[in-house]
């Protein structure tokens, strides 16, 4: 629009909408609203309480005024590829609500994300709420390697019951890639070889392949740590 | 497009402008308005020059419709100083060399204004972070953290006298 691209005839203001902002419970879930912006998400009581790695994450996209101004529901509609909120998302338990006249659906968050740049929101929807299940802190870490303005590789690794783990690969592909592994630490060689990667100027395919084993093995060994200091 | 009507108050004065709907907030500022100080640079909020306050928050003005300013309060750079006197921060950015040609100095002197509102003793770590999203060609950085400690050392005594 600011190139003069696209000429649309008239904006609509979401902003403004009442309690789509809000942060609340939704029974044992934490609800966001979907024009929450990354600052009070960031900050907020209740997610640092029930999510708190939503809390920590959210602390570190962008810069100050990305944070400032920028939402969490912006960001999911957006789908960029290299976003650490879409990551960790698809490591928890999220789900996003669109509604339009027709009414409401719910869709987990690995469903809406559909590729890059792209979901499974239809032109006639908006995002109102994302929805997530209590994860406390020492059951996901998330960690990236950044040179740029944006992560080249993020890896969100979440403890799920059973000891088995959830390795989520983001930034590196066009959407997150989530695996379920063993935890035992030897599945990172099949990880990083089965994983789609998009070179481009911040690395080539083998670099990036060789940075997102290095960066799972440094989750793991957060992970394993915070294992043995209980 | 449509015009749409805004009022908002930049620098404490009440402003009454009809704008189009696609006018970005840098573009109102410098063209509609006259206050050239706040720059333009990168367009994608990386560089940092563009840099106002909305409402007391940091915002990419390059990024921004000006519309979203309606029933709000900006401060750009040229309503920093006092009539008569510059801001503890100007003085700073001054005492410590952290100027050189100029151009990302504005954005600087106004993300320091919100980091020190919000985090009053930053650590020369945190000040580092903060500015994640500025830009500078000239200086290399060491000045302008120094004279941004030194304004929040400023502020800190100006408050306690």
């Amino acid at each position: 629009m600011r190139s003069g691209l696209l000429r649309p005839n008239s904006l609509i203001d979401l902003k403004r909408i009442p309690g789509m902002a809000s942060i609340q419970r939704d029974g044992n879930r934490l609800s966001v609203g979907a024009l929450a912006t990354l600052k009070t998400v960031a900050r907020n009581p209740l997610v640092r309480e029930l999510v708190p790695s939503l809390a920590e994450v959210t602390a570190k996209v962008g810069n100050p005024r990305v944070r400032a101004t920028g939402t969490i529901g912006g960001n999911l509609c957006f789908a960029e590829p290299k976003s650490d909120i879409t990551t960790l998302l698809v490591a928890l338990d999220s789900d996003v609500v669109l509604m339009s006249r027709n009414g409401e659906r719910v869709l987990p968050i690995n469903q809406f994300l559909v590729g890059p740049y792209e979901t499974a929101r239809e032109d006639d929807e908006i995002m109102t709420r994302i929805n997530i299940s209590p994860v406390s802190a020492g059951l996901v870490f998330y960690e990236r390697f950044k040179t740029m303005e944006r992560p080249t590789v993020g890896v969100a690794v979440r403890v799920l019951s059973g000891g088995r783990v959830r390795v989520v690969v983001g930034a590196v592909g066009g959407t997150p890639q989530s695996f379920e592994v063993s935890g035992s630490g030897t599945e990172h060689h099949e990880i990083v070889s089965t994983i789609d990667v998009i070179p481009d100027l911040t690395g080539s395919e083998g670099y990036k392949r060789h940075l997102t084993e290095v960066t799972i093995l440094r989750v793991f060994q957060t992970l394993k740590a915070h294992r043995e200091t209980g | 497009m449509k015009l749409v009507e805004i009022v908002t108050a930049i620098n404490g004065r009440t402003v009454e402008r009809s704008v189009p709907a696609r006018m970005t907030l840098v573009e109102f500022l410098r063209n509609e308005i006259g206050l050239t100080g706040t720059k333009v640079s990168c367009e994608l909020q990386v560089c940092g020059v563009c840099t106002v306050l909305v409402d007391g928050e940091p915002v990419s003005s390059c990024a921004y419709l000006a519309v979203d300013v309606d029933g709000r309060s900006v401060l750009t750079v040229e309503g920093v100083a006092s009539r008569d006197n510059l801001h503890p921060v100007q003085q700073a950015f001054i005492s410590h060399f952290a100027i050189q040609c100029g151009y990302c100095t504005p954005g600087f002197v106004m993300m320091t204004l919100a980091l020190l509102e919000d985090n009053k003793n930053p650590t020369r770590s945190e000040v580092e972070t903060f500015f994640d999203g500025n830009i500078c060609r000239c200086t290399g950085y060491i000045p302008i953290i120094d004279a941004v400690l030194d304004a929040a050392e400023r502020l800190i005594s100006d408050r306690m006298h």
